[in-house]
């Protein structure tokens, strides 16, 4: 055990290469051994033949991808193994081919349970005694499991930036190229994207990380406030300024300088922050002299710079400094698949602080939170569990835990301006029920505590009898 | 009627998730009318039960499935049969024959998974895995 520990990948290369061959005869563990010591790794493990179908499945394979050994042995390894690199990218067929090794390779799966799964790949080659290439094997480790998932899906980040989207993990693989240079940063998405996220993982990411990170919100101060607050003051700038006071920019002095709502700045404020950004010089207020500024930039904004630099708001030629590196976070909803892992990452973190045993969330409620459509991004999301851990005691979380509003949006019927007869009210009524009871006219009698047929009958008497086909409720729609 | 089916050199894809061509079928009366190929290659998983939608896809014939895309295609009234694998030419054929195909059709680690559209009554849950 302490051999494949320590030696790792290639240890495991070369005792399953003795149990497919029984080349080294000279090995003391038998066949059965070396089967369980196999089975006794955390990584999973399978063989494949020249034909892709897999001769080999341990137990930690059998756990991640949900799939008994009996049934993936002789099939292919795309059809047990389901992650994104199987097609033409696979790395097995490149390592069958060319014999190249690989490691660290981060895909994600599906199991059989239909969980999508990060998990770091590692692929190397079988060759028979001539040398000549006679199968592969892949390691695999899954990294949703457990502190790796609530940390992060990529290794090495220190901050929670949760997702399975490949527009997501696009920005994330660039990272640490970006860190890794002094250019200004902008960071563009709606509100409760996270820029902020993004934002300290560069920070974490850069030579930068053992110096500060000094966070401004440029759109919650005036502007006098704000030019004192960036660049500090001397004592007798002002009346009361009895004594200096360093700025943001000299606190954040060999670090990074957060500058969140940059696009709420005024015109003066532009021309201030150009000049630092230009110059790499500053003046605190009552200074003499200028000071050197050694910080490295990022801003961010909800707004649409492009849209403010066209109406003259904003001004071109700070946009270009500060927007050296651009990246654009998408809103939640272009990124739906993220929704359960980050339900269940609050899930997660909300049972530990709140001393909770809630499991999940059941289907109905999941259904609302897929279809929402979060003007208020992840913070929205994050709003609407931690109501919900609220009403919620224990078990799984419902839809009647969720906000109104989530299931009652766009297909909510309401009055039409001065037509609320006693008619109208009552027709409004009986939809609104149907609409939140997918049509289902027994389970919506039950809850307007009705006979079905009294129902039937009442829909049948305000035309409701068939939803699409009265345009009068259509004009109910909002 | 239409039913798409992921499609891998002329198999069924074994995920819905990473599949790069869809196979649209239109049919009526157990024999196809229409036949289209599409380029799904990069399309974000939102997008790709959008896209059925617009299709007016009404039967996701496919192999794995994640949750969440499930459930986006399961919402927009689309109804999902998973966990295949095996020529499309061949389930197709089986699916339109009325009967749901053979067991020796099944993706390892999977059983054949019927879920109905968003109308049915049908209750899963989801669970956070802790």
């Amino acid at each position: 055990m302490q051999i494949v520990e320590k030696s790792g990948f290639y240890a495991l290369a070369y005792l399953l290469r003795y149990l497919l061959l029984k080349e080294p005869k000279s090995m003391s563990w038998n066949k059965q051994e070396l089967l369980n010591i196999l089975d006794t790794i955390q990584e999973g493990v399978f063989v494949i033949d020249k034909d892709h179908r897999i001769t080999f499945f341990n137990q930690a394979a059998e756990k991640i991808s949900g799939t008994k050994r009996e049934e993936a042995l002789g099939r292919l390894c795309r059809e047990v193994f389901r992650a994104d690199g199987c097609g033409s990218e696979c790395l097995l067929k490149k390592t069958l081919a060319t014999g190249e090794l690989f490691s660290e390779r981060v895909v994600t799966m599906i199991d059989s349970n239909g969980m999508s799964k990060p998990v770091s790949v590692a692929t190397t080659v079988i060759r028979d005694a001539k040398g000549a290439i006679t199968g592969a094997i892949e390691t695999f480790r899954d990294l949703s499991s457990g502190e790796q998932r609530l940390r992060s899906l990529i290794s090495g980040y220190q901050n929670n930036i949760i997702t399975i989207n490949p527009k997501m993990l696009t920005i994330i693989r660039t990272l640490p190229m970006i860190a890794e240079s002094d250019s200004a940063v902008l960071l563009q998405g709606e509100s409760g994207t996270g820029k902020e996220l993004f934002a300290r993982a560069l920070h974490g990411l850069s030579h930068r990380k053992e110096k500060p990170f000094v966070a401004v919100n440029c759109g919650a101060l005036p502007d006098t406030l704000l030019e004192s607050e960036l660049f500090g003051y001397k004592a007798g700038a002002f009346t009361d300024a009895k004594k200096d006071k360093p700025g943001r920019f000299r606190m954040a002095e060999g670090g990074v300088i957060f500058l969140d709502e940059i696009g709420d700045t005024s015109a003066a404020m532009q021309v201030k922050l150009l000049r630092v950004i230009q110059e790499k010089e500053y003046e605190p207020l009552g200074a003499s002299q200028s000071a050197k500024a050694d910080v490295r930039i990022i801003s961010a904004t909800n707004r649409n710079l492009d849209l403010m630099i066209q109406k003259a708001a904003f001004r071109k030629d700070l946009f270009y400094r500060i927007s050296v590196i651009s990246i654009t976070i998408p809103p939640l909803r272009e990124r739906r698949e993220d929704i359960p892992l980050l339900v269940d990452y609050c899930i997660g973190v909300l049972n530990k602080r709140q001393k909770k045993q809630i499991r999940g969330i059941d289907d109905d409620a999941m259904t609302c939170l897929m279809t929402h459509d979060y003007p208020g991004n992840v913070r929205e999301l994050e709003n609407i569990i931690e109501r919900a851990f609220v009403l919620c005691n224990k078990g799984y979380i419902q839809k009647k835990h969720l906000p109104e509003t989530l299931y009652r949006g766009n297909g909510d019927f309401v009055l039409n301006n001065g037509s609320g007869s006693m008619k109208n009210v009552e027709a409004a009524f009986i939809l609104n029920a149907l609409a939140r009871n997918q049509w289902d006219r027994g389970k919506t009698a039950c809850e307007l505590g009705m006979h079905r047929t009294t129902l039937y009958r009442k829909m049948l008497s305000l035309g409701i009898d068939n939803e699409k086909q009265s345009p009068e409720i259509e004009k109910m729609r909002e | 009627m239409k039913i798409a089916l992921p499609l891998e050199s002329g198999f069924i894809a074994p995920t819905f998730d990473f599949a790069t061509q869809l196979m649209v079928v239109a049919c009526a009366g157990g024999a196809i009318i229409e036949k289209q190929v599409i380029d799904i290659s990069g399309q974000l998983p939102s997008l790709r039960a959008a896209q059925l939608k617009a299709l007016d896809v009404n039967t996701l014939i496919c192999g794995a499935i994640s949750n969440p895309l499930a459930v986006m295609v399961w919402h927009q009234g689309i109804d999902i049969i998973s966990g295949l694998s095996g020529a499309a030419h061949t389930i197709l054929k089986e699916c339109l024959g009325g009967k749901l195909p053979a067991s020796r059709h099944t993706l390892p680690g999977f059983s054949k998974k019927t879920w109905k559209g968003y109308c049915g009554r049908r209750q899963r849950r989801f669970r956070s895995g802790r």
